[in-house]
């Protein structure tokens, strides 16, 4: 038989074939090889790639679903959001913790914390540092040094102390030496650049402000209020006997 | 009479008809598996087209224009939520020198004041005089109890104790320089 295979050449030797082998179960059984041989090729190439499709069409809707929820919850969230509440939060927000060196909003924090403790200021210097580089824009928290001198009884100092933790832009008094002479006061402003690559995906879920956060939000405005009413009504401002602001790599 | 004797069909003819059986039954399998493959991939073909995926990603890039035109707000909400969160780390970490120098000057006796002071980080060192020997003996047990009670300092330590006199040589006023570890 496999002889007779070898020769066939055209179509009339196949029919031929046909003709002989089509009553035996040998015909039979090529007609059950093909079919089996048809049925595992559609499964290998029909069938699993749409099962594999299926499953990664699922992943896909299940994934477009959750974006849907997310991106319905962030229209509400944001639909809730008063325009001048948030206006107004951010302005103070950022007054506490401004996006460069605030240099007149750190001097005015200076200048209403001493009269209010009632202290003659003397000289004081910004250790400016370099603003041009790369690093300097990159690094995430930063901190401005100032140096200040001040005049004044032991309670005018606690004072001050006390007074400058209230003023914006936010500071830390890191070092304070009081005596005889008078108070020499180390102090870091902070402030923090914006991200260089800041991205907003509208399907990450939107940060509503918790308790904790409005609380502060409320005593920052508090205190931006203050230093806002302070201004104007500022009583004559101790003349320094020079300002100096040192170190600029502008 | 002997099972093995067939007069009707030779032995060859006999295997063929078994095999005519077999080959009869592999054929319905075949044909059930082409049937159920086929059946399944049709299935699946309608599966995949009846999917609510394109419906879904329409209803999301309608959301998204829609919060698009809420950039700048959304971008502000983002902002100050992480600009509060800075903000919330900086006041709880930063240090409140005015208030420990208002409780170390509440627990002064009367007569007795603290002349000089200085601060870096948790330590503390502050010059007390005062013209009763006595008053700062209680102005040192009250810091004791400070201590003792581990809610602003962890050390007391008396560096020095001075009798200052005048030209005449009488004592005029004590004065004492103590280190204090902030909590």
């Amino acid at each position: 038989m496999m002889n007779e295979l070898n020769s066939v050449r055209t179509l009339g030797d196949i029919r031929l074939l046909y003709f002989k082998y089509k009553d035996t179960p040998y015909f039979s059984l090529a007609v059950v090889c093909i079919v089996g041989l048809i049925a595992i090729l559609l499964l290998w190439k029909a069938v699993l790639p749409q099962v594999g499709s299926w499953f990664s069409l699922q992943e896909e809707v299940k994934k477009t679903n959750e974006n849907i929820s997310l991106l319905k919850a962030n229209q509400t969230i944001l639909a809730g959001l008063n325009d001048s509440q948030l206006e107004d939060q951010f302005a103070v927000a950022t007054t506490a913790l401004p996006y460069a060196k605030d240099y007149a909003g750190i001097i005015s924090s200076i200048d209403d914390a001493t009269i209010l403790a009632g202290v003659r200021r003397d000289d004081y210097s910004l250790q400016i540092g370099d603003l041009s580089t790369k690093s300097a824009q990159l690094a995430s928290e930063t901190s401005l040094p100032v140096k200040i001198s001040l005049k004044g009884t032991v309670g005018q100092m606690q004072h001050f102390l006390h007074d400058i933790n209230k003023k914006l832009p936010l500071s830390e008094v890191v070092t304070v030496s009081f005596g005889n002479d008078g108070a020499t006061i180390g102090l870091i402003y902070f402030y923090k650049f914006l991200p260089d690559n800041l991205q907003i995906l509208y399907t990450r879920p939107v940060k509503t402000l918790n308790q904790p956060q409005i609380t502060l939000l409320k005593t920052l405005g508090t205190w931006k209020q203050q230093s806002l009413m302070e201004i104007p009504t500022t009583p004559e401002i101790p003349q320094a006997s020079g300002s100096a602001v040192t170190g600029s790599d502008l | 009479m002997n099972k093995d004797i067939n007069l009707l069909y030779s032995k060859k003819q006999q295997s063929l008809n078994e095999l005519t059986v077999r080959v009869k039954l592999f054929r319905w399998v075949a044909l059930g598996a082409l049937f159920l493959v086929g059946g399944v991939s049709i299935i699946l073909f309608l599966l995949l087209i009846a999917s609510p995926l394109p419906q879904l990603k329409s209803t999301e890039k309608s959301l998204t224009g829609s919060l698009a035109q809420s950039h700048e707000k959304l971008l502000k909400q983002t902002l100050l939520s992480g600009r509060l969160s800075d903000i919330a780390l900086i006041t709880a970490k930063r240090s409140h020198y005015g208030d420990d120098l208002e409780m170390l000057r509440n627990e002064l006796p009367s007569g007795s004041e603290i002349t000089a002071f200085s601060v870096e980080k948790k330590d503390m060192s502050i010059t007390v005089t005062s013209q009763s020997l006595q008053d700062l003996e209680t102005y040192f047990d009250k810091l004791k109890k400070l201590t003792q009670s581990k809610k602003v300092l962890s050390r007391v330590y008396l560096t020095s104790l001075e009798a200052k006199v005048n030209d005449k040589n009488v004592t005029t006023h004590f004065e004492a320089v103590v280190l204090l570890t902030l909590l």
